[in-house]
């Protein structure tokens, strides 16, 4: 168990450092940072000073390794909007991006795990045919447009709920709904399909000949067994389910990272990007993490093998 | 437990007109047509045949392990007295698995892969016997050492995935042997072992159906080890019982050509062959059996009637029955 957990951590460095290299390239790539962060009407000296600042002066591989050396400082520079260090900015917005990552994934697991099983159990049934449908529908719904028809229908028509930012639980349910609908239909089909899969094992036949129940037999002996590939879809989904919160974050004005980013992409304020990226790919490494640890939980073969 | 009137006389199970019939879209396909057997309490039953004939299905329809979606059963299954066929499913659950076994051929995967062997082996101990989780687990322990595992506490915690096939087979008799049951039913238990795992858990099952007195109804391919182990064999030919009698007389002088023909494939008793081959032509597929006798195309014997009339499994001597109208001779043809 040890073992597997200290083979896992050495990718997060390996991982990282491909992000850092690939954000070094695509901020090299935006432009020349003298343009970037100078107004266009800058002088000469003013543009010298930069650039010895910036280490410009400098081959291009020393100016990565003093970049990796002030990022792993957790220096990204100061943010062009708000004046002061990037990285406490955005550190400031994860608490938003985490509640509202938590409830929708929460609401996605939840029903989906449960409407993927009711569909297995009920298989070529009504239940089944219905969330089937459903969820296959649902898959082909752009969530922006589901976030204005909920806004529409639950904030300006019924008055129900508001319709931006974030306050108290109710400014939650409609960025976490559009969020969950994102990923929920994923995780109704690969239940369903996992559920079946595992139902046609010899041992849950074996199973059923010991005289355990049918419900028994399901949630002891099927859902475990189908919940490995759940996990596994569950981290890759992690990276859609971050993507789909920017999409999210902007249309609710919600305060998350999601909504800082696409805000600092249009003032192209490179510091608060990078480190915006670097702690969305950093939640999603270790989101990953969590379920490889989650796996090797929940399977002996992988924890021993 | 058990009603005096259905004391030693009546056989533990007992089975008559057993017919299983599989649903797929419109049409439905008999798979077995009216078997009929007994097994006596304590003893072996060999249930043999070719592969497609049947015994695998007959085994699920006696443990009612059949969908019903898929699969209507009709007939009776009179086991310790009550007809299990009619048994409304919370009440089977409470046989199966208590008083009723079954030991599967693919220990590879009758096993569920991410629970312990402890858990698993505890499972009917805590159901059935309503043992603590204690007691259940010592009582694991000592099934296990039973079924001659080496180090049994250590098993409890490992998985299936450690263990071989013939340990694995053996944690399944220890699962089925749990709760001390009447019969246990073994579906080609040794198939997907090698031939020297084979013998030993032949021979641990032999041992421990001495030992609890438990019944065994022995479904194989291999005629050795229904010599060595059965006390009554039924033979099994495209689902319809062929030939059932003890297993001096089958052996001895069977009398269905079928019989004859398997027994001839054996060059010896030894058992050194696990598949029947050496019948020409092939078990006629379900959904397209002959009108009359479904070994006729293949039997030397066969004559008009035998092509128009299913033969019943009638008596040809005392305890003898064969299906068959024109039965081999009362004679060693054969000899064991
Ligand atoms: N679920 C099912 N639906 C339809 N037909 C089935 C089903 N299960 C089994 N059959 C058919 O029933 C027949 C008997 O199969 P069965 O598995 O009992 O054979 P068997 O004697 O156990 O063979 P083997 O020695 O290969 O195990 C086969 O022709 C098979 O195709
Ligand atoms: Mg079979």
């Amino acid at each position: 168990m040890l073992n597997y957990i200290a083979r896992r951590l050495i990718y997060i460095p390996l991982s990282l450092l491909l992000v850092l290299c690939a954000a070094f390239v695509v901020l090299r790539a935006t432009g020349n940072p003298i343009d970037i962060f100078l107004d266009p009407n800058h002088t000469p000296e003013q543009a010298d000073v930069l650039t010895a600042r910036l280490h410009l002066d400098q081959p291009i591989l020393v100016q990565f390794v003093i970049y990796l050396r002030d990022v792993l400082r957790g220096d990204f520079g100061d943010s062009l909007q708000f004046g002061g260090p990037a990285m406490p900015a955005v550190l400031d917005r994860l608490g938003a991006t985490l509640e509202l990552l938590a409830a929708a994934l929460g609401v996605a697991l939840v029903l989906g795990i449960f409407g993927g099983i009711a569909c297995a159990v009920w298989r070529d049934r009504t239940p089944d045919f219905l969330i089937s449908t459903i969820a296959i529908a649902a898959q082909s719904m752009p969530s922006f447009w589901l976030g204005i028809l909920l806004i529409q229908i639950f904030a300006v028509d019924l008055r129900w709920l508001p319709t931006s930012g974030r306050g108290d639980g109710w400014h939650l349910i409609l960025p976490a709904a559009t969020l969950a609908a994102f990923v929920l239909p994923n995780f109704v089909l690969i239940t369903r399909t996992s559920m079946l899969e595992v139902m046609g094992e010899p041992f849950v036949v074996t199973g059923k000949a010991k005289g355990l129940s049918a419900a028994k037999l399901l949630f002891t002996h099927v859902f475990p067994n189908a919940l490995n590939p759940i996990l596994s879809f569950l981290g890759i989904q992690v990276g859609r389910l971050v993507a789909g919160s920017i999409v999210t974050e902007t249309i609710f004005s919600w305060p998350g990272i999601g909504r800082l980013l696409i805000g600092s992409i249009f003032q192209r304020d490179v510091p608060i990007v990078l480190a915006g990226v670097v702690v969305v790919s950093l939640f999603i490494i270790l989101a990953n993490l969590i379920v490889d640890l989650l796996l090797s939980i929940n399977d002996p073969r992988i924890r021993l093998g | 437990m058990m009603p005096a009137a259905l004391s030693e006389a009546t056989p533990l199970l007992s089975v008559r007109d057993l017919t299983v019939r599989f649903r797929s879209g419109r049409e439905t396909v008999t798979a077995i047509d009216r078997v009929s057997f007994d097994v006596p309490r304590g003893r072996v039953l060999g249930l043999v045949g070719e592969s497609g004939s049947g015994k695998s299905v007959t085994a699920l329809a006696l443990m009612r392990l059949l969908s019903p979606d898929m699969a209507e059963i009709a007939g009776e299954v009179r086991f310790d007295g009550r007809d299990l066929v009619a048994l409304p499913e919370g009440e089977m659950r409470r046989v199966r698995g208590r008083h009723l076994s079954m030991i599967f051929q693919e220990p590879m995967t009758s096993l569920n892969p991410i629970a312990s062997i402890g858990n698993q082996i505890c499972e009917p101990l805590r159901l059935h016997l309503g043992l603590g989780r204690k007691a259940a687990r010592d009582r694991a322990a000592e099934l296990l050492a039973m079924v001659a595992i080496p180090e049994p506490r250590r098993r409890l915690d490992q998985y299936p995935h450690e263990l071989s096939g013939g340990m694995r087979q053996r944690v399944v008799i220890a699962m089925a042997i749990a709760c001390e049951p009447r019969l246990i039913i073994a579906d080609e238990p040794t198939t997907a072992l090698d031939v020297t795992t084979q013998a030993q858990i032949l021979d641990l099952l032999r041992d421990l159906q001495s030992r609890l007195g438990m019944a065994i109804v022995m479904i194989t391919h291999d005629l050795g080890v229904v010599a060595e182990f059965a006390d009554h064999v039924q033979v099994m030919y495209a689902g319809r019982g062929v030939e059932r009698a003890a297993v001096r007389d089958v052996f001895g002088h069977p009398r269905h050509p079928y019989t004859g023909g398997l027994l001839r494939c054996i060059p010896d008793f030894d058992g050194d062959q696990d598949r029947l081959v050496g019948i020409d032509g092939t078990v006629p597929s379900l959904t397209n059996l002959p009108p009359g006798c479904a070994y006729a195309p293949r039997c030397e014997r066969a004559q008009d009637d035998c092509r128009i009339v299913v033969p019943d499994l009638e008596a040809v001597a005392p305890a003898h029955r064969a299906a068959c109208f024109h039965p081999l001779e009362f004679a060693r043809e054969v000899s064991p």
